[in-house]
């Protein structure tokens, strides 16, 4: 049974996190690198979404550090939220297959 | 500034949140994170300020050092907190009002809120009905009753936007029926519509008040004020809320409709005293009525029509509405000092401020009562469609 659609924001943050456990900022940076720079997220943003991932399991808690007097919590990608993100990027993938295939017969009967 | 995802902790310390006082700029982000529910805070906020300020974060000393003096949070990012502020907090606004899991006091609130909401449909559903049929008469097409003077017709003829009533009469109608119907989304936008169709109104008023066209003032606003609390309280019908009990809502309509058209005929008889049949009057005379039968109730035999009448929420509810009636009978009292007809004026003041002390002698008796029940709620309401 596949879940609900995730928004952009968290397929981002569940794409981040795939390679390795990261940080707050780690995340932003990441989700920045890999979409190219159309996606930034701000911190209130990216902290709504992780806090619904967490509450989903789809993101867990990894370690926390102390640097600088600071303390940095780093996530890492669930089973589940693996699952949910292939899901997830099947279903895009599918829905752009669909879109292009309409899009060709489109371009062919618009050019003259 | 550090490129995104670089961990600016490993560098030397280059002034932005590496000092044990905070900076302005994180001082800044820790106020805007004010307005996040503190359960959430407790959880998130130290990594959101660290979050935050690694984003910040420069490799030049300088220009690191200015952030952290003058520093602020960007626009983008002062909405996205807000964003998130306003998602995690009407689960917890629903619950207030009595959501699903609702704790006592939150069912009593809200099932007190709807009572109120209702009652001020109701009444601005009734006015609505009441001026169309009034207007129908003035135009001369109620075929069993004397046509209006050749004066009223002309005194009753609106500039454009004086007309916003007609909007927002049937907004309101409209309103109030839906609401019964349990189209609870349609009400509520329909209700906003209303306000603000009362808004233009009230502001085109407020204009011919300052050219002279017009004897007062503070009333006017003072009824809209009561709109924005009805609208405010049409909050409290969120999806968990149960559906109205239509019939006693569909009785009571004709009656307030023949209870405005009553206070009108009076207003046009009673030549210079028309001021003292005023909306305040009629708000101040109907609560009356109710809450000396209410507050009589157990001095009442135990009739079977009377029983479960007196109830936590409606308790609650008639003192929300004391509370707002005299207010707005007080402050229309401002009109009659300076607007009432002179050799009227000390004759309205007197019956306002009786008005006003009725209503303050009757209200707090209610308040101490409903004061209580809210101290005392330990059992859920009952909460099952019992508006009425």
């Amino acid at each position: 049974m596949t879940g609900p659609a995730v928004t952009e924001p968290a397929f981002f943050i569940l794409a981040a996190l795939v390679d390795a456990p990261r940080h707050g900022y780690g995340i932003v940076g990441e989700v920045e690198r890999i979409s190219g720079g159309r996606v930034r997220l701000r911190v209130g943003t990216l902290y709504g979404v992780l806090d619904r991932l967490v509450a989903d399991g789809l993101v867990e808690p990894d370690r926390e550090e102390i640097a600088q007097g600071r303390l940095r919590r780093y996530y890492r990608l669930t089973d589940d939220g693996g699952r949910r993100l292939a899901e997830d990027a099947q279903r895009q993938a599918e829905n752009a297959r669909i879109a292009e295939r309409r899009l060709r017969g489109w371009r062919r009967a618009a050019t003259p | 500034m550090s490129e995104r995802g670089e961990d600016p902790d490993m560098s030397e310390p280059s002034g932005v949140g590496t000092e044990r006082q905070p900076s302005t700029v994180e001082r800044r982000y820790r106020s805007l994170l004010r307005v996040l529910p503190a359960a959430y805070r407790a959880t998130w906020e130290e990594d959101m300020v660290a979050t935050f300020l690694a984003s910040m974060h420069s490799d030049d000393p300088e220009e690191a050092e200015l952030i952290a003096e003058l520093g602020r949070p960007g626009m983008a990012e002062v909405a996205s907190v807000l964003a998130l502020a306003v998602r995690l907090r009407i689960p917890g606004l629903r619950l207030e009002l009595g959501g699903a899991g609702a704790p006592p006091r939150g069912l009593l609130y809200g099932a007190a809120l709807r009572l109120v909401a209702l009652v001020g449909l109701l009444v601005n559903a009734a006015a609505a009905l009441a001026a169309f049929g009034s207007q129908l008469w003035v135009n001369g097409w109620v075929p069993l009753l004397p046509g209006p003077s050749d004066e009223l017709r002309q005194a009753t003829a609106p500039g454009f936007w004086q007309m916003m009533w007609v909007p927002a009469a049937v907004a309101w109608t409209l309103a109030f029926v839906a609401l019964l119907l349990g189209y609870r989304r349609a009400a509520q936008a329909l209700a906003v519509f209303a306000l603000l169709a009362e808004l233009a109104r009230t502001v085109a008023s407020t204009v011919d008040f300052v050219s002279g066209a017009r004897p007062y003032l503070v009333t006017i606003w003072a009824a809209l004020f009561v709109n924005v609390l009805i609208v405010l309280a049409m909050g409290a019908f969120h999806r968990d809320a149960p559906p109205v009990r239509r019939r006693p809502w569909l009785v009571a309509l004709p009656v307030a409709i023949l209870l405005v058209l009553g206070a009108n005929y009076l207003s046009l008889h009673v030549g210079a005293w028309s001021l003292a049949v005023d909306w305040s009057a009629a708000y101040s005379l109907v609560f009356l009525v109710f809450a000396a039968g209410y507050l009589a109730l157990p001095a009442l035999p135990a009739l079977p029509g009377l029983r479960g009448v007196r109830a936590a929420h409606r308790t609650l509810a008639l003192a929300v509405l004391a509370v707002t009636v005299f207010a707005a009978r007080s402050v229309s009292l401002l009109d009659y000092a300076a607007f009432g007809p002179a050799p009227q004026r000390l004759g309205l003041l007197a019956a306002g401020v009786l008005e006003a002390v009725a209503v303050l002698v009757a209200g707090l008796p209610l308040v101490a009562l409903a004061a209580r029940a809210v101290r005392g709620t330990h059992a859920p309401v009952h909460a099952g469609g019992v508006y009425g």
